[in-house]
């Protein structure tokens, strides 16, 4: 799952961010509003669950490593 | 009265506030002795405007059912037609407010009714959602007319209000609170008081009598966009203040927009409340059906569309006159110019450089100022 998640980052940054697991991708340019909903679409799409941008809060997801405990933790919630 | 106008409400204020303290301080949940408290500060306000209060209580009631009934209707018809009919009914009142200030030149409505409506939009998407299953009367309640921010936000959500609102704080937690309270209501009033005080009656105020020249505009634009930010940012803050003093951690609306690195960093940064709802509820929500149903080639067109949607929005909000308008629409085009520039190889180039960086927070800086010229209305005069 969490390889995934990078895959879809770099889908969608146009990088690899193995090495910068702790980065905020918000601050550093890397996510903006529209980038945001790309990895929203994808997700869903990829783990078959449902994130709402308006509940998801940036900071929950704001650096690689948060994101994967956040998806991980949806869908052990969902299943 | 005008919330936090003088300093009788301010001293009014404090003796409603101080039973707060007391409830606070003993680890009790606010909320029981704030939804009284509330209906006597609201009294406090409208009460010699027998209007006003006429159109608040017509307001109240009319969203309060609208609500009530949708969540209860949203179990036998979640059709999205049914939300598009609420929400357009929850629009109503203010639709009608703002259209009369064009037609008839006077305001029927009351001070804070397009900040209310942002409270009830939201909960009737959420609705339909389905993130707000139950609603209680009093939470309710307690929310829409919560007094800190009724006139003019920070916009809350009702969601995290009401969650916070029915959660006991423990007496060590708030005395911090309460700390922080003071010291925002403290650092706000010396924003809006002392600073843009100031600034209104050395600067705007005067120039905006002199002869419109270049220079006068020039000088108008930069001393205005200073007023507006110490009175709004010092407005909010003394709002937050009091909103932690009954408990509740009303979000934070301004975070020194005018170092913004360019225009998005921006609205992250400036009337953040407003903003955010702005994207959450409508660029997100546009963008989002774009991509999945494809209703573009390019998801940036998609993008685009959603800024300049969100943004002339956010213009008719403030208003129906051309001012508003026309600085929504100058900040959706210079958020599309930023995003377009963004994706250029040139802009990675220089990106990380300190000049640029410098060079960008300046103009950034005058842009922002130009458009709230526009905003203030001098140029149509």
């Amino acid at each position: 799952m969490k390889e995934l998640i990078y895959t879809i980052l770099e889908e969608i940054t146009g990088e690899d961010l193995h090495k910068e697991s702790n980065v905020n991708l918000f601050d550093s340019g890397r996510l903006d509003s529209l980038g945001i909903i790309e990895l929203i679409v994808a997700i869903e799409d990829k783990f078959n669950i449902i994130l709402d941008p308006a509940i998801v809060e940036r900071k929950d997801i704001e650096t690689p490593n948060k994101l994967v405990e956040y998806v991980d933790n949806l869908s052990s919630k969902m299943q | 009265m005008l919330p936090y106008g003088d300093f009788m409400y301010f001293y009014l204020m404090i003796l409603v506030l101080v039973p707060a303290i007391i409830v606070g301080l003993l680890g009790k949940r606010i909320k029981w002795y704030g939804l009284p408290a509330n209906l006597f500060m609201i009294y406090l306000i409208f009460g010699k405007s027998k209007q006003q209060a006429e159109y608040l209580i017509i307001f109240f009631i009319m969203e309060f059912l609208l609500i009530i009934i949708y969540s209860n209707a949203i179990k036998r018809c979640k059709q999205r037609w049914l939300l598009w009919i609420v929400i357009l009914i929850g629009l109503s009142p203010l639709v009608y407010s703002k259209l009369s200030i064009i037609f008839i030149n006077k305001e029927l409505g009351f001070l804070g009714i397009s900040y209310l409506t942002f409270k009830v939009i939201q909960m009737l998407i959420q609705i339909f959602d389905g993130y707000i299953t139950k609603v209680n009367i009093f939470d309710l309640t307690y929310f829409i007319l919560f007094f800190p921010t009724l006139s003019s936000g920070p916009i809350d959500r009702s969601i995290r209000f009401m969650e916070e609102s029915n959660k006991a704080i423990k007496p060590k937690q708030y005395v911090e609170y309460l700390g922080d309270g003071i010291f925002k209501i403290f650092q706000g009033a010396v924003y809006k008081f002392l600073i843009g005080f100031y600034i209104q009656k050395h600067f705007t105020s005067i120039i905006i009598l002199r002869p419109h020249t270049l220079i006068n505009a020039i000088k108008y634009m930069y001393a205005y966009s200073f007023y507006l930010f110490f009175d709004f940012a010092g407005y909010s803050l003394i709002a937050i203040g009091v909103s932690y003093i009954m408990g509740i951690k009303t979000p934070e609306n301004f975070n020194l927009p005018f170092i913004s690195k360019d225009i998005k960093d921006f609205w992250n940064r400036w009337h953040i409340t407003l903003s955010v709802w702005f994207r959450d509820f409508i660029y997100n929500r546009f963008v989002m059906s774009a991509i999945k149903k494809k209703w573009f080639k390019s998801k940036y067109t998609a993008s685009y569309i959603g800024y300049m949607i969100t943004m002339t929005t956010m213009g008719f909000w403030h208003g129906l006159q051309l001012n508003y308008i026309v600085y929504g629409a100058f900040h959706g085009i210079l958020i599309i110019v930023t995003d377009y520039f963004q994706r250029k190889k040139i802009y990675k180039k220089f990106k990380k450089k300190a000049y640029f960086r410098i060079a960008s927070t300046v103009l950034t800086f005058n842009l922002i100022c130009f458009s709230f010229l526009v905003f203030s209305g001098y140029l149509f005069k």
